[in-house]
Formats: structure tokens, sequence, C-alpha cells
């Protein structure tokens, strides 16, 4: 299945005029924060319409501002998985991710629960609330929650930004390896170079709300086309292996 | 313990009860509206729920009496087709009780559905649940405790209405006399045993149902 997005959106001191396609790969959105990247999924995930464009989803047409169509996030079939697990506080770990099972009956529902509870390694916390749950165990929750209707596509809003240094690096073998499980288009938006070095298959870079670069990682972050990762890369580098 | 207290407790508790019923079913929708939604004149919604709040209870009873009088304007539709009006009937009394209660359990409700982190409700939608769905999985259960507070404090308000109940439902005894009015008859007439007996009952009363809701307030923050 492939992604073709082409939207706008303005605001009254910031334009969003990005245009992206995304075949069943994981692509990185990385960008310096307010250049739009969250926006641009908010729009694919339908949170948020542009004011024209288009966004197609393998046959599907979720918004052409020419056509005036627009489908909710309910129509859309996807998985979001926000910075904050956002996990529902009143609902048990099995709640959480049962509550994704949306139009599910309840055979598949019961049998792609316990597929992703293993796949996420999560049968032991079954029955605990949020609060009682660690950084890393929510937002595997918020992945397992996300992924349990097989949605057509994946959405994730720097989730692991809020995780210290060890647990993203276990998160990111988790999205390596659910990876080979899965082969639906995944959108990591993300603003940690290596975070985005070591995960994408493709980086698309944002500045003011454009698309300025697009390529392979070792292209995007070569010294040519972006000097000024280099350093920061190599600290993120050094971090992630404790050397900092 | 004298038969017409008696009665004057029994119709305090029914019209309360009713009137609570409504509000909570009105309350938390017209909440939903104004804590979730951007429209057109949804400040003057805000008012027109507000006012009972702050306008002087015969002020109150008196637009009931213009709406819903035999001659007001909905009132007069009603008496047509029916042969029958609300004015002095219990029925008034729950009226009354509801309008003046429903700007507590608004701005309680409200409050409480402003806490729900927006962002839950986001997910909610990328998990393909609907509005009303998230309404009621997500958003109601997190307000839940504001809501229990909104509506113990609505019925506490129901119970005690007097001012605008008078003025649709008039005192009649056996009728429409309830509590609040009872009270002020007894007061009226010299019956100060009876009067001593409903106003002790009416404190123990009001200030359980404030305990309740201050329970309920705590336990929600």
């Amino acid at each position: 299945m492939s992604l073709k997005v082409r939207v706008q959106k303005k605001y009254s001191r910031f334009l969003l005029d990005a245009e992206l396609e995304v075949g069943d790969e994981l692509v990185v959105i990385f960008g310096p924060s307010g250049s739009g990247k969250s926006l641009t999924l908010h729009t694919i995930a339908g949170l948020v319409q542009p004011d024209s464009g288009k966004i197609i989803a393998g046959d599907r047409t979720f918004y052409d501002s020419k056509r005036k169509i627009f489908l909710s996030a309910q129509q859309r079939c996807l998985g979001y998985v926000f910075q904050s697990p956002a996990l529902f506080p009143h609902m048990t770990a099995k709640e959480n991710i049962m509550y994704g099972g949306t139009g599910l009956d309840k055979t598949d529902l019961m049998r792609r629960y316990l597929e992703v509870i293993d796949l996420f390694q999560l049968t032991e916390l079954e029955c605990r609330k949020p609060a009682e749950l660690s950084g890393g165990q929510k937002q595997r929750i918020a992945f397992a929650r996300a992924l349990i209707r097989k949605p057509d596509f994946l959405l994730l809003d720097e989730p692991f930004s809020a995780l210290d240094m060890q647990i993203r690096s276990e998160m990111w073998d988790f999205l390596r390896d659910i990876r080979r499980f899965i082969k639906i288009p995944v959108i990591l938006v993300t603003h940690d170079v290596y975070e985005a070095y070591s995960l994408a298959d493709r980086v698309i870079v944002y500045e003011n709300g454009q698309v300025v670069h697009s390529g392979r990682p070792q292209e995007v972050f070569s010294a040519q086309t972006m000097p000024e990762c280099e350093t920061p890369l190599m600290f993120s580098y050094m971090l992630s292996r404790g050397y900092l | 313990m004298d038969s017409s207290v008696l009665f004057s407790i029994c119709l305090s508790i029914k019209v309360a009860a009713i009137a609570t019923f409504f509000v909570i079913l009105v309350g938390i929708g017209i909440a939903y509206l104004l804590a979730m939604k951007n429209f057109k004149g949804k400040v003057l919604l805000d008012i027109v729920c507000t006012l009972p709040l702050v306008l002087p209870p015969s002020v109150t009873g008196y637009y009931l009496i213009m709406l819903f009088g035999r001659n007001g304007l909905l009132g007069k539709q009603v008496y047509a087709w029916t042969g029958w009006s609300i004015m002095f009937s219990w029925q008034a009394a729950v009226l009354a009780s509801f309008v003046v209660a429903l700007p507590l359990m608004i701005r309680t409700t409200r409050a409480a559905l402003e806490t729900v982190d927006r962002e839950l409700i986001k997910v909610s939608y990328t998990l393909g649940r609907s509005e009303i769905e998230t309404f009621f999985r997500i958003c109601l259960p997190l307000a839940k405790r504001g809501i229990y507070a909104g509506a113990v404090l609505s019925f506490a308000r129901a119970m005690g209405e007097f001012g605008a109940t008078i003025m649709v439902a008039g005192n009649i005894p056996g009728r429409t006399d309830t509590m609040p009015i009872a009270i002020y008859s007894c007061a009226g007439s010299g019956d100060w045993q009876k009067a001593h007996i409903m106003v002790a009952l009416f404190t123990i009363i009001s200030a359980l149902f404030l305990l309740m809701a201050n329970r309920f307030s705590r336990a929600s923050v």
C-alpha cells in the first residue's frame, strides 16, 4: 500500500506546504520543533483538516480539497502513537489494548489481543492500570493498542522522546521487530538525528513547513547535504552507547 | 409524625428526584457542548443557562409563568391541545426546581469535562471510535466524580427551591406544599412546632448532601 500526501495548511504565522509519498517502509520526518512534522501527521490522521491538497491511501481518498472529500479519523483505519502514551487512566492495560480493536468481532479481538501482548511482551501487565506502569511499558501498550486492529498505516509522533536513552534503545529494537511482522507504511516524526538515522528506510527533512531534503539516511545526513548533522549524530550515537 | 409534614418531605424528595433526573440528562448534554465544541451562539447559551443562578428566584418564576402559564408562550399551545396546564401542580414545582438546579449541574460537569485530556479524545478517534462512543467510554468515566458532585448539588438545590416554585406551583396544602413552602406557611401561621421539626429535618438532609458533594469534589481533584 502507498500513502500519497500533498497538503497545505495556513496559520497566521506558519504555512505547511508538504508533499510526500510513503510505501511499505519506515519514513522518518525529521526537523526542528515547529517545522510542521506533527501537523503533517495530524492531517494524515484526519485530526486536522488541511486548507487544500490531497491525501490518498492505496485506492482510498482520505482528503481531496477539489472534490470536497474529507474522511474523519474514525473512517481512516490508522494507528497513531503520540509523544505521551496517552493511555486511558481508568482502564487496565488489557482494556486499553482491547479498546483499539474497533470493528473486530469477539473471537478476532481475543486472537489479535493475544498476538499483540505476545509481540510486545505485555502478558504480565494485563491487569495493571497506567499509574502502575513505567514509561516504556506504557509506550509498548500504546503501540499494541494502535496495532491491534491491523491498521492500514502507522503514524508515530515522537513516541520515544519522553523515554530515557536505555528504554528508547529497547523501543527502537521493538519497532524493528514489529516491522518484520507488519508490512504497512510507517511514518515516524522525530528531531533526534540518531533515531532518524538508525530507524529510517528513508528520511524527509522539514524546515519551516516545507520538505527540504529527502532520501536514504546516509544520503540525507551526509556532510554535503546537512553538515550541521555530523556532530549531533556523533553525540547522539555516543549517548546511546553510554559513552557520555 | 404529622401526616402533612410527611407529605411535604415525600413531595420535596419526589420533586427533587425527578428534577435532578432531567437536570442530569440535559445538564450533561449542554455541559459537553460548552466544554468541547465551538459554535455560534455558545456565549449566549452559556449566559442563558447560567442566568437562573444569579437571577432572583421570583424573576425566574416570572419567566416560567410567561412561558408555561395558561396564557404563556408554550403553555397556551399545550392548553389548547390537551386542556391541561402545568401551573399550580406538583409538576410545576419539578419545572421550577429543574430550571434553578440546571446551572449548577452544567457548571460542575463542564469544569469536570474540561479537565479530560484532549489527547485521550484524539487517541480514541484515531482508534476508530465515534464521538458518542468516546463520550460514553472516555469522557464520562473520567469526569464522573465532577458529574456526581453536580448531581448531588443539583438535588440539594432542587430540594431547597422556594421562590420560583411558589410562583408557578403556588402553596396548595396537600398538593404543592414542598418542605420550604410548608415551613414558610407554618412560620406565617404561627405553627412553630411543625416548623421546628421541618427546619431541623431539612437542615440535616441538606448537610448530608453537602457532605456527599464535598466528598465527590475532593476525590475528583
